[in-house]
């Protein structure tokens, strides 16, 4: 089921501005969306509002995924400091219906995908502030969930590493989860699917642009397109 | 299935399950072998706080029953019941008196002759310029002059182990003895010499050698001493039936004379700051072992963004922090042997409470610690989640 918005409104304050107003959108299962937009244009509330954490001060959210199901990537790495990159990302994947040796090889994929095999037994905390950055996209993907809703995940990243962590996202939306990504970087935004545009508290863009790639010499190629059909199940 | 929230929000129940008690435990080893200095630290400062305090608590309990020893060795429980003529010829039964000795609850019962026909004057051969007395005594006489002494009923005279050591005289070692009476006749014989503490009652203030007297006849003075749970208001009632003789007017007084200054044992036992100890010991330890994890608490709500329920997150700390208060408390308790026997220079008699005292601190510790990590554990989710965006 998509997660579905109508006529969302949200205000923090109940006699102060909307900060949201009159947000229509839909996002279909599997797809992978950047919210994009000036500083104070609700972005990230709009993100807590689709995971949940905010409550719309008017309209309605349908959002079928359990909050125990969403994982979330924040702009800070939040990691179990002292633990390794191996333990980090494990305790993902603890609870789900998976035998032993699948958890096991999970986690080592999810090492590979970040790139991080070099670094599997270190403590996180001796980790540089991208290490860490892809080791909380790496637990945040490794029990396959149905949505990751993430802000700023690639803000401290450099752009090789932005490559390989958008990479990981993708492989995960290939699987078939949802995506949602709060950004000011438009490399980023233009490596999603679709592109949603906030301003003023409400939506003033929402373009398809078929998702850029990136082929075997690490350079970007595809096209945009603008698309009038985007959202729809 | 999803359900509807009154917000407007439609929400699914997660698919995935609990955390199994091999991960937690896998976790546990984990997050102590993360950070091993902060795991031995904690146990260093819960060793020697419980130990510490315990430590302070064995003390004061040894000091009260200390107290209670030597208020019992000085006499506490001896009754003295005296009555004289005018010239000091005893006028109590010896038998009567002796036969005390046979009385339920009461410990020992000692008769002290009295009076010009009973007085000899002696001294030793082995001595000579000392001047003493002979004094003859009825009933169990030993433990009374020496508290610390078994019953005795040797033959020969008793002589306080200082003097003895001053003049010369070993335990078993034959003296010539020289007395004389009121009539100044003098009589030599060879006595054996036994060697007791009479300091205790203060019986070696006077250089008086003690000998066992006839039964028949009678007794100016005649100590009773009680056992601790046999002594009451009524002992007295029953020493005095026991002398009473009908004609004779007995006064009965306490041996030790009271000190009103004093504060009883019993309630200084009772009164000792020290049997909260256990309590101070467990909330201190408590502290320090939640302290670090409050700052730390954005772990409890990281466990539970990764889909960990409230229950085996709070137990991966709760079972942390019960490791660390178990292996502080046990080495608490064993340095507080130590120690003790050091400078005690004896094992503590109450090795049991004292294990009481750390184990009532490691209970206190571990119920806190265990309800602060459920607290933290059910903290808000969303409110961790709002801070880091």
């Amino acid at each position: 089921m998509p997660v579905t918005l109508e006529s969302v409104r949200f205000r923090y304050d109940p006699h102060g501005p909307d900060i949201l107003s009159g947000v229509d959108l839909t996002i279909p299962d599997g797809q992978m969306i950047a919210l994009v937009g000036p500083s104070g244009s609700g972005k990230t509330t709009l993100l807590q509002l689709i995971g949940g954490i905010l409550k719309p001060t008017a309209g309605t959210i349908r959002n079928t995924t359990a909050p125990g199901d969403m994982r979330w990537v924040f702009q800070t790495p939040t990691l179990l400091a002292r633990q390794s990159v191996r333990h980090n990302i494990d305790i993902a994947v603890v609870s789900c219906p998976w035998s032993r040796s699948e958890r096991a090889d999970r986690v080592e994929e999810m090492i590979r995908d970040v790139r991080l095999e070099d670094f599997a037994d270190m403590p996180v905390n001796r980790l540089s502030g991208g290490q860490q950055q892809r080791v909380q996209i790496a637990r945040a993907l490794a029990s396959k969930p149905p949505l990751v809703l993430a802000d700023e995940p690639t803000g401290q990243l450099d752009h090789t590493t932005t490559g390989v962590v958008m990479d990981a996202i993708r492989a995960a939306r290939d699987r078939g989860t949802t995506v949602v990504i709060v950004t000011h970087d438009m490399y980023v935004a233009g490596l999603c699917e679709r592109v949603v545009t906030l301003e003023d508290g409400g939506v003033s863009g929402d373009r398809m642009t078929g998702g850029m790639t990136r082929d075997v010499t690490g350079n970007m190629a595809g096209e945009q397109t603008d698309g009038a059909d985007h959202g729809q199940a | 299935m999803a359900r509807r929230n009154g917000s407007g929000t439609s929400r699914r129940t997660t698919t995935q399950s609990q955390w199994p008690l091999g991960a937690v435990w896998r976790q546990v080893r984990r997050t102590l072998l993360g950070q091993p200095g902060m795991a031995l630290l904690l146990v260093l400062v819960t060793a020697l706080v419980g130990g510490g305090l315990g430590l302070a608590e064995a003390n004061m309990r040894q000091s009260a029953f200390d107290y209670q020893s030597r208020l019992t060795a000085s006499g506490q429980y001896v009754l003295k019941a005296s009555a004289r003529t005018e010239t000091g010829e005893g006028l109590l039964s010896a038998a009567a008196c002796a036969g005390l000795n046979w009385v339920p609850g009461v410990k020992t019962a000692t008769g002290f002759a009295s009076g010009e026909t009973t007085y000899l004057s002696a001294t030793i051969a082995k001595a000579p310029g000392e001047y003493m007395s002979v004094q003859h005594v009825v009933g169990d006489f030993a433990p009374m002059l020496d508290p610390s002494s078994a019953s005795r009923f040797d033959d020969g005279v008793y002589i306080d182990a200082a003097l003895a050591g001053r003049i010369g005289i070993a335990e078993g070692m034959r003296i010539g003895l020289t007395t004389s009476g009121a009539g100044g006749e003098a009589s030599t014989r060879t006595v054996t010499a036994h060697l007791l503490d009479m300091s205790a009652r203060k019986f070696n203030e006077s250089q008086v050698l003690y000998a066992a007297g006839p039964t028949t006849g009678t007794v100016g003075e005649c100590l009773v001493e009680f056992e601790p749970g046999a002594y009451s208001d009524d002992s007295r009632k029953m020493v005095a039936a026991a002398l009473d003789d009908g004609r004779t007017i007995v006064s009965i007084t306490p041996f030790l004379a009271e000190d009103t200054n004093a504060v009883p044992p019993l309630e200084q036992y009772r009164g000792r700051i020290s049997r909260w100890f256990w309590l101070a010991s467990g909330l201190v330890c408590f502290l320090a072992l939640f302290m670090p994890l409050v700052f730390r608490r954005h772990e409890f709500a990281l466990y539970r963004s990764v889909g960990a329920g409230a229950n085996p997150t709070a137990l991966i700390h709760a079972i942390s922090g019960a490791l660390i208060l178990l292996v502080g408390h046990v080495a608490g308790f064993l340095w507080m042997i130590l120690i003790f026997a050091w400078t005690h220079r004896s094992l503590p008699d109450m090795i049991g409470t004292l294990a009481m005292t750390a184990g009532a601190s490691f209970c206190v510790a571990l119920f806190l610690t265990t309800i602060g990590c459920m607290a933290l554990a059910r903290g808000n989710m969303a409110s961790f989640i709002q801070k880091r965006l």
